[in-house]
């Protein structure tokens, strides 16, 4: 009875789970293995160490929580994506040890370029020179600058050279003067007072990624200038936070295929014993308010003859966030249905008649549509501006004498407007309530926990006796036989065995008997009892100080990005308060 | 009276057929009537003069066709003779002209009808049949004057058609004849008298007007020139005449019918870019008087002209109607009541129209089927008379039947075959398909008034083929349409399977009760929840969505729903259990196979919801697949190249402290010398079950060979229940030990992978070895759940524990307490059974074994398998 061969687990080896950047790229793998059969996913990751300013006890905690990339070594993986960007130059020597221990296992590096590895990194050029060809044959601007990023930053250096490059070639010059270098994090406003300083007649600022960007806005901000207005401004990456400030920032950000799709394409080749090539992904740039631009302009379509494909662009255009690979049997086909939304409003335009039932169909669809999650995919400035512009459209185009047909178009329009703020509503509704269980369930779980009068002096099993208070639907608890003293530079420390001693699955607790618990470290991603949460999950580390206790491994959803840490957090200072028995 | 049918083969055998009959010897008259597709005009005549002269008080009544019907069957380039012998009744016939020979004019049908009433006709005639030869053109006017002057009287038969495909040449070499002579400008008739004598007369078209009144405005000859003082084919295609181009069968599924005989279609030939005066000669005599009078019209201008068989008057109002499957089936159905209920059916003769038999075939075979066993005879008429409302008309697009009769007589029929209409729904289909493209042919061309009011009509059209019976509910056809169009890919069918035997216990009032019941809850669940639901025929249900207005795990959660609902406990209504298969991602064409297949795993499984989808059972592993084949070649190289090899593994003897005793276990080995294990090649050697035998077969033979005579060590082979239901290899077992001077010295271990159905033959089959003096084994004991049963149904002489039970002994307490039962029921049934431990892997595992007495380990601690036995203790 061999392994099953066709199952492989891939593990997904990133620092700061919780950033944009990460979430972007867990999503897009995530969306992209459901491409494939029988592949997992599991994300291991560290916290970014590195920056200027930490005060030392958090330093320690940050070296001890990193201890998980200690997984990677010791688990068995099928192949590994590594997206370490901030690791490589400041720990050159470690990286180093890294790549020779993994050199038989398929590895794909994302945003770093490593000589003899394959790696898969944004093709800059296309989007910054999009948003430079707008801003100099549009705007006819004249005068540009950057905030850059660290100078041991591989991409941010590439950025800086292809921006300057794009300049040079409409005859602008980039100086000295019109750069300055960042850490890539937000609190920029500093250099942005400088940059501003020194550059008062500026009229365009491209910032190396969208974190840099929120400091130019506060310093901005100080100085009265609006961007967009006073400064056309963007950024890179297009994080989700560049649609929720305000103004809303212009960014460049992957085309149609995203970085997940691709490292993961190149991985399964490797896999399969492939030779493979390093790849880049094609970028576009997002306009928004802060640099308004589109790619299509839709005041030219003429409605009674529109094709299906221009509808899909119209559909690609608006909900950017919206990859082809989104498409699976399960869910709901958005562009499709985006489609067919549009031909009935088509109908209604060419047969110049909607009937009532047409109409009622019509707006069930868009319901649809709304609660479907389309808002996901677009951001809401982006949206609202693209209806009105359909809209305008079809009533310039349209007779108004006969008008029966017109008058429930704009009805539609304007009901799909109410959906939009309705789902944003219903969303930022959503967060407060989930924010507000999320404590009380966590507050219910500690004090129970806690409880003195407890004959289990076994923690691990009061925590499991009280894990389904947590509310985590897909997730399961693992944890050493002893406490594990952690110690900086001790490779491959975790024990050979780890048990797994509870699990939810669809919100239902399931408790593993006591002599089935036991399993060994390396076959943890494979223990068939979850099967059903390793198709996509993420393991974070229990520990209290130096002393590890197990993991939580948890499938991924929005939530558990930003809480899994605390959670796993409270849970090892549980632990270590309630004395360290672990069996 | 009784009716005797039979095929013309040759004049030798039909002598024959009418001896034995004996006629002659009979009292009562005699009607033969000959149909035939292969005689000439001169031929018939000799062939019916040949009857005449073996029964000669026969009347005989013989026309051509182009196809006969006999006893529920049509065919084509035959000839059918029917002979009907009265009791007492008589019968009268005579053939009529309806052409003055000499002045070469034609004959006013006033006085054909006075000579038919003067010569057939007496008080109690209860059938004229009746066969008109050649293109009479006034055979509407025939006919009129018929029900005018012996009002009431059944008429059968129609219009002779030849033997031809065409609908053009159909009339022209028709002919009647008798024994005297044949015509092709002559009307034929017989009529039946007598007092006892009764008849039934009806006709199914399937015909349903839908249209507004129109009335026919100008006419010439047969042609229609205008309706309603539109231009005849423009009104027909309402204004977009090219249509009949494209489509010529919208004549037929579209057709006109008369506002006073709305029970017929009126069949219209299209005859493009041609003139009057071509279409009717002028020099021939039936149109002579009409160019005469009709000096007003154009007669050489070129046109597109609609024309009816048969002359046809100015003031004729017209109505649109259509033909459909529904229709058509209801109509036979009550026609076919209304026969089967007749009492004196003891002659049914069946004649169907040319237009109906050539373009409704489906149709035709079908209504056909139901009077199969029946005497029914008859032939395809270029047009047919039916009897409707006490009044005979003539169409061409018909099915009639007439039951006659002098004494109450059973037929028997096949009324089974009218409630599978499953030949109606491909008819439907296709009428189907023709109307979605006329309709997309509309929308191409024209202006929004005449698209508007084709659409009408043509979705009235379609609502009919779309929708069942039931409530307005849809129908398949509408199923697989909206999945074509609308794009339907996620669909629930829903079905109920133990009808039969709820026929057999409730009566058809509480059946239709829990029906309406079931039908109502899927329809207002589907309604509610905004779904499209179709009723697919019986109980059947589908319910059906896109994929991009509902995620699959949302729909397969509503019909959940349903499933509860339905299942609900109600003293009013019988419980059911509906069987729900949700498809996903299907298409019209593969949605049945799709289903198939669902459904027999739903059986197999024994679940009544099941989810498949498509993508995914389309979607082949292609790396198995690749695999599976590689085994195959190493299977078929192994087999033919003699690299079936037994490997030996040694089995410590507890006791004794030695290894005294082997397994012979199976590997193949390629072309490359890699030797392979069984749980690589068994599954796809059993699934092709000739490779599997032939591999026990060489395995059993060189086992044999290499243990031949040996007392001092023994061997175990695998034996699988599929080996001991093949004769051959249990031959082969039994004809190998009984030549051995050792056979205690050979085990078979039988397998327990495949179901054990049929103990007796195990039981015989252990019984047999016993007595041939070899031992038997039970292999993997504990691994199965039936176990028990074949301890205590085979008396084995060694019980092998199953590898993974030993495995963990050590770790789990559970396994070392099923060690200790067996050892414990050894003990206390006194079973002289030797247990055997495998997968013994180390010095613990041994010590436990051994602690609980088990007399035989095998496993790695002592011995690998190898090619050829190793003799070495510990």
């Amino acid at each position: 009875m061999g392994k099953d061969n066709s199952k492989k687990t891939i593990a997904l080896v990133v620092e700061n789970i919780f950033t944009d950047f990460a979430g972007g790229l867990i999503q897009s793998l995530a969306n992209a293995i459901h491409l494939y059969k029988n592949i997992n996913l599991v994300v291991i990751a560290g916290q970014y160490d590195l920056t200027r300013t930490l005060v030392p006890q958090y330093r320690e905690y940050l070296t001890s929580y990193n201890a998980i990339y200690q997984l990677q070594q010791q688990c068995k993986f099928d192949g590994m994506i590594v997206c370490l960007g901030s690791m490589v130059p400041a720990n050159v020597e470690l990286f180093d040890r890294w790549v020779k221990r993994n050199q038989h296992m398929p590895t794909v590096y994302t945003v770093c370029e490593i000589e003899d590895r394959v790696s898969v990194n944004y093709d800059n050029t296309t989007g910054i020179r999009e948003a430079v060809d707008y801003l100099v044959n549009f705007n006819g601007f004249r005068h540009f600058a950057m905030m850059g990023g660290r100078e041991d930053n591989f991409d941010s250096m590439k950025r800086k050279s292809i921006y300057a490059q794009s300049l040079a070639e409409y005859g602008i010059t980039f100086e000295e003067k019109d750069y300055i270098a960042t850490e890539m994090f937000v609190d920029t406003q500093e250099e942005a007072r400088i940059l501003l300083d020194r550059n008062p007649d500026v009229q365009a600022i491209f910032c190396v990624n969208d974190s840099v960007a929120i400091g130019l806005y506060q310093e901005m901000a100080r100085r009265r200038l609006v961007p967009g207005k006073d400064i056309m401004v963007f950024g890179f990456d297009n994080t989700k936070t560049s649609t929720r400030m305000i103004p809303s920032l212009a960014s460049v950000g992957a085309g149609n295929e995203t970085m997940g799709k691709k490292a993961l394409e190149l991985l399964l080749k490797m896999i399969d014993g492939e030779q493979v090539e390093s790849a880049t992904v094609g970028t576009r740039f997002y306009g928004r308010e802060s640099l308004p631009y589109s790619m299509y302009e839709f005041s030219n379509i003429d409605w009674r003859n529109i094709e299906e494909e221009t509808i899909y662009n119209m559909f690609d255009e608006c909900f950017y966030r919206y990859k082809p690979e989104f498409v699976s049997r399960e869910a709901i086909d958005l562009r499709r249905l985006f489609k067919e939304i549009i031909t009935h409003i088509n109908q209604a335009l060419r047969n110049q008649y909607m009937s009532s039932d047409d109409f009622n169909e019509t707006k069930d669809l868009i319901r649809i549509f709304f609660e479907n999650g389309a808002m996901r995919y677009t951001d809401t400035e982006r949206f609202l501006t693209y209806i009105n512009r359909l809209d305008t459209s079809i009533n310039a185009t349209q007779n108004r004498s006969n008008a029966g047909h017109i008058e429930y178009v704009n009805r539609l329009f304007s009901y799909a407007r109410d959906c939009v703020i309705h789902s944003l509503s219903k969303t930022i509704r959503n967060k407060n309530d989930e924010q507000t269980r999320f404590r009380r369930d966590l507050l219910d779980f500690l004090v129970d926990i806690e409880d003195a009068d407890a004959e289990q002096d076994n923690v691990v099993n009061r925590i499991v006796a009280n894990f389904e208070k947590l509310n985590m639907r897909d997730a399961a608890l693992f944890c050493f036989t002893q406490p594990v003293n952690y110690e900086k530079g001790v490779e491959d420390f975790f024990p050979e065995t780890i048990r797994l001693c509870c699990l939810t699955k669809s919100g239902e607790l399931h408790v593993i008997s006591e002599e089935r618990r036991l399993g060994r470290l390396s076959e943890m991603y494979q223990r068939v009892e979850l099967a059903e949460i390793y198709k996509e999950c993420a393991t974070f580390p229990i520990f209290y100080k130096t002393r590890y206790y197990g993991f939580l491994v948890c499938k991924i959803d929005s939530m558990i990005t930003t809480s899994g840490e605390c959670i796993a957090q409270q849970i090892g200072r549980s632990i270590y308060l309630l004395g360290e028995k672990l069996i | 009276m009784f009716t005797w049918n039979f095929h013309y083969i040759s004049k030798a055998r039909l002598s024959e057929t009418l001896r034995q009959l004996n006629l002659p010897s009979k009292k009562g008259e005699v009607l033969v009537r000959i149909h035939t597709a292969i005689h000439l005009a001169d031929e018939a005549v000799d062939l019916a003069r040949f009857i005449k002269n073996i029964v000669p008080n026969a009347t005989i009544f013989g026309t051509s066709t182009s196809s006969v019907i006999n006893g529920g069957r049509y065919a084509q380039n035959q000839c059918i003779i029917s002979v009907s012998l009265m009791d007492d009744g008589k019968i009268r016939s005579q053939m009529i002209p309806y052409m003055d020979a000499e002045n070469d004019s034609i004959v006013p049908a006033k006085l054909i009808c006075g000579q038919i009433k003067h010569e057939l006709i007496e008080d109690d005639t209860k059938l004229l049949l009746t066969a008109i030869s050649g293109k009479y053109m006034d055979s509407m006017v025939f006919i009129d004057r018929c029900n005018d002057t012996f009002p009431g009287l059944p008429m059968m038969g129609g219009v002779v058609s030849s033997n031809t495909s065409t609908m053009a040449e159909l009339t022209k070499d028709g002919f009647v004849f008798n024994e005297e002579t044949w015509s092709a400008h002559a009307i034929l008739l017989a009529s039946f008298s007598g007092s006892e004598l009764e008849s039934f007369v009806s006709c199914a078209t399937g015909i349903q007007v839908i249209g507004e009144e129109e009335e026919i405005t100008d006419t010439f000859r047969s042609a229609l020139l205008t309706i309603g003082n539109q231009d005849a084919v423009s009104a027909f295609t309402f204004g977009l005449p090219e249509l009949l181009d494209d489509f010529p069968r919208m004549r037929l599924l579209l057709p006109y019918v008369y506002t006073d005989l709305e029970e017929v279609p009126v069949y219209m030939d299209y005859c493009p870019d041609t003139s009057l005066q071509v279409l009717f000669p002028k020099d021939e005599p039936q149109n002579v008087q009409d160019y005469a009078i009709r000096s007003d019209i154009d007669v050489e201008v070129e046109r597109n002209l609609l024309c009816t068989q048969y002359s046809i008057q100015p003031g004729n109002k017209i109505r649109r109607a259509f033909i459909y499957d529904e229709k058509v089936a209801s109509d036979n159905r009550l026609m076919f009541r209304r026969v089967e209920s007749f009492e004196k059916a003891e002659t049914i003769f069946a004649y169907t129209g040319f237009v109906r038999m050539t373009n409704f075939k489906n149709f035709t075979k079908w209504e056909l089927s139901a009077y199969e066993n029946s005497n029914a005879c008859g032939c395809t008429m270029a047009g047919g008379i039916a009897f409707v409302r006490g009044r005979n008309l003539l169409t061409s697009n018909a099915f009639t039947i007439a039951a006659i009769g002098e004494k109450p007589y059973a037929q028997e029929f096949n009324p089974y075959a009218l409630s599978h209409t499953e030949s109606l729904t491909a008819e439907n289909k296709e009428v189907l398909d023709f109307l979605v493209d006329v309709e997309n042919q509309v929308e191409r061309s024209g202006n929004e008034a005449e698209i508007m009011r084709m659409r009408s009509i043509l979705q009235v059209c379609e609502r009919k083929l779309l929708f069942s019976d039931y409530d307005e509910v849809p129908n398949e056809a509408a199923l697989k349409l909206d999945i074509k169009l609308r794009g339907y890919d996620r669909l629930c069918i829903i079905n109920v399977m133990e009808k039969a035997e709820m026929e057999s216990v409730f009566t058809s009032h509480h059946i239709d009760l829990t029906f309406k019941n079931y039908m109502g809850k899927c329809i207002n669940f589907a309604r509610l929840k905004k779904y499209h639901v179709y009723l697919l025929g019986g109980w059947q249900i589908a319910i059906a969505e896109t994929s991009f207005r509902v995620s699959r795990s949302d729909f397969v959660r509503d019909m959940e729903i349903l499933q509860r609902e339905l299942f609900e406990y109600s003293e009013d209504f019988i419980a059911i259990v509906p069987i729900f298969c949700v498809i996903d991602g299907c298409a019209a064409d593969n949605m049945w196979l799709l289903y198939n297949t669902a459904r027999a795993t739903m059986m197999n499984k024994n679940i009544q919801f099941y989810v498949c989808d498509a993508s995914e059972e389309n979607n082949l592993d292609e790396e198995s697949v690749r695999e599976r084949y590689h085994i195959i070649n190493v299977i078929n190289y192994a087999i033919s190249n003699d690299k079936v090899v037994p490997y030996f593994q040694g089995i410590y003897d507890n006791k004794q402290k030695e290894i005294n005793h082997y397994e012979a276990l199976m590997r193949l080995v390629d072309e490359n010398g890699k030797v392979y294990y069984p749980n690589s090649f068994l599954d796809v050697a059993r699934s092709y079950g000739v490779f599997y035998d032939e591999m026990s077969k060489i395995m059993i033979r060189k086992v044999f060979e290499r243990f031949h005579n040996m007392d001092d060590i023994s061997v175990s082979m695998n034996i699988s229940i599929r080996d001991i239901k093949n004769p051959d290899i249990v031959n082969l077992i039994y004809e190998k030990l009984s030549q051995e001077k050792y056979p205690s010295q050979f085990i078979l271990e039988i397998l327990e992978n495949e179901d054990v159905d049929d103990y007796t033959e195990l039981v015989g089959f252990v019984d047999r070895i016993h007595e041939l003096g070899g031992m038997v084994s039970i292999d993997d004991f504990g691994s199965g759940f039936s176990n028990l049963q074949h301890l205590l149904s085979i008396h084995s002489d060694y019980l092998k524990i199953d590898g993974s039970i030993i495995r963990n002994c050590c770790t789990s307490k559970d396994s070392e307490n099923i060690i200790a039962m067996i050892s414990g029921w050894k003990m206390l049934s006194g079973n002289k059974v030797c247990i055997v431990a495998e997968f013994v892997e180390n010095e613990a595992i041994q010590e436990k074994v051994v602690s609980y007495g088990v007399d035989y380990s095998q496993g790695y601690l002592f011995s690998k398998p190898a090619p050829d036995i190793i003799q070495s203790a510990r």
